[in-house]
């Protein structure tokens, strides 16, 4: 076998890769202090500034231009062919 | 751009107890209260269990008021915990260190943030993300392509043979040569992989290699149905580039790179 998939939570470098700055995330979590300590309290609502799910991806497959060289591959954030394709615009969170 | 219902969700949580705090996993649909037994991080074996809210649940565990560093035990237990919860569900898993103080902030975080939730764990339903990196040896690149390049060659005899005068603008060019070479060798091995692999997947994404050995960090969202199919293709591109390219294949993980949801905190209208 040339390859073996490794589980996911084996390796401490993937995880940190994942868990500390993606899926959902409340910005500046631990610096809010609203009592004197940083935590979230119902004080403060939680709203949504930014979703962004890439599944517009799949539908522009076709589309694509080559990929950037490696090096020049920007933060953590970029996509390839980010700019080829209309992702979901942001929105804020939905009104009531 | 940010605007705001402006009610008030709840009143006096700071009253509550400390041991109360919640810390957050991932959010699922589930309507029916479930446990996932004693595997809480923070060391204290505390029960991991869910927090109800309509059509949604947050996967919790009770804490301590503190803040989680993210130590090595701390981060894996709220992988594990999230991976655990994946074998059943789909979900939308939470970035490391999430707490709230009461179960009241967990349903007004989830009461706040509804639709947006409901809209993106649809899009992740029964999919899966896997990792793959792909690392080569720079070193043994570069011999290659100094054999294989004329011009390469040249410049290296035209350096060696100096034997007077500078040589600088030659080495400077032969370093810039083998530079565009090598990069141009790795967007073709990025390009390739990436492509075949995509094919097999729903939604894709690159993310920045890590260390200088490295020349592709991606991510795959596939359809859990279909990830055998992804397995077997891996296998055959891993295969393919033997002894030239080596492969990290990890997952399956939650949907960490395809889920960015980022919330931020507004305080309500009623302490305004």
């Amino acid at each position: 076998m040339a390859v073996e998939r490794v589980a996911g939570g084996t390796s401490l470098i993937d995880v940190l890769d994942r868990v500390l700055d993606k899926g959902i995330v409340i910005d500046a979590w631990v610096r809010i202090s609203l009592v004197g300590i940083d935590l979230i309290t119902v004080e403060a609502r939680v709203v949504v500034a930014s979703i962004d799910t890439y599944l517009r991806f799949a539908e522009q497959v076709g589309t694509l231009p080559t990929v950037a060289r490696p090096s020049a591959l920007e933060a953590a954030s970029a996509q390839i062919g980010a700019s080829a394709v209309s992702r979901r615009p942001r929105r804020s969170t939905p009104q009531s | 751009m940010q605007e705001t219902r402006n009610v008030v969700v709840a009143e006096n949580s700071a009253s509550a107890p400390a041991s109360e705090a919640k810390y957050v996993y991932c959010i699922i649909e589930s309507k029916k209260p479930q446990s996932f037994g004693k595997v809480g991080v923070g060391g204290r074996g505390d029960e991991v269990y869910t927090i109800l809210h309509g059509d949604l649940a947050a996967v919790v565990s009770d804490t301590a008021i503190a803040i989680h560093d993210p130590t090595r035990e701390n981060v894996l237990g709220h992988e594990r915990v999230i991976e655990a919860v994946m074998e059943q569900h789909s979900v939308l898993p939470m970035s490391f260190g999430t707490v709230f103080r009461t179960k009241d902030d967990v349903v007004a975080f989830m009461n706040d943030t509804h639709d947006a939730l409901r809209d993106v764990i649809g899009q992740v339903r029964d999919k899966i993300e896997f990792g793959v990196q792909v690392n080569w040896d720079r070193d043994a690149v570069v011999r290659d392509i100094e054999a294989q390049s004329d011009e390469v060659t040249r410049l290296k005899t035209q350096i060696q043979r100096a034997t007077s005068g500078s040589t600088y603008f030659a080495r400077v060019q032969l370093g810039r040569l083998v530079e565009r070479l090598l990069s141009e060798r790795a967007d073709n091995y990025v390009r390739e992989i990436y492509d075949a692999l995509r094919a097999d997947a729903v939604a894709s994404k690159l993310n920045k290699p890590i260390g200088e050995r490295m020349i592709l960090n991606a991510a795959f969202l596939v359809e859990r149905a279909h990830s055998e199919r992804f397995d077997r293709r891996m296998h055959e591109i891993a295969r393919r580039y033997e002894g030239r390219l080596a492969f990290r294949y990890t997952g399956p993980w939650p949907p960490y790179n395809f889920v960015n949801v980022r919330l931020t905190l507004q305080q309500s209208a009623a302490r305004a």
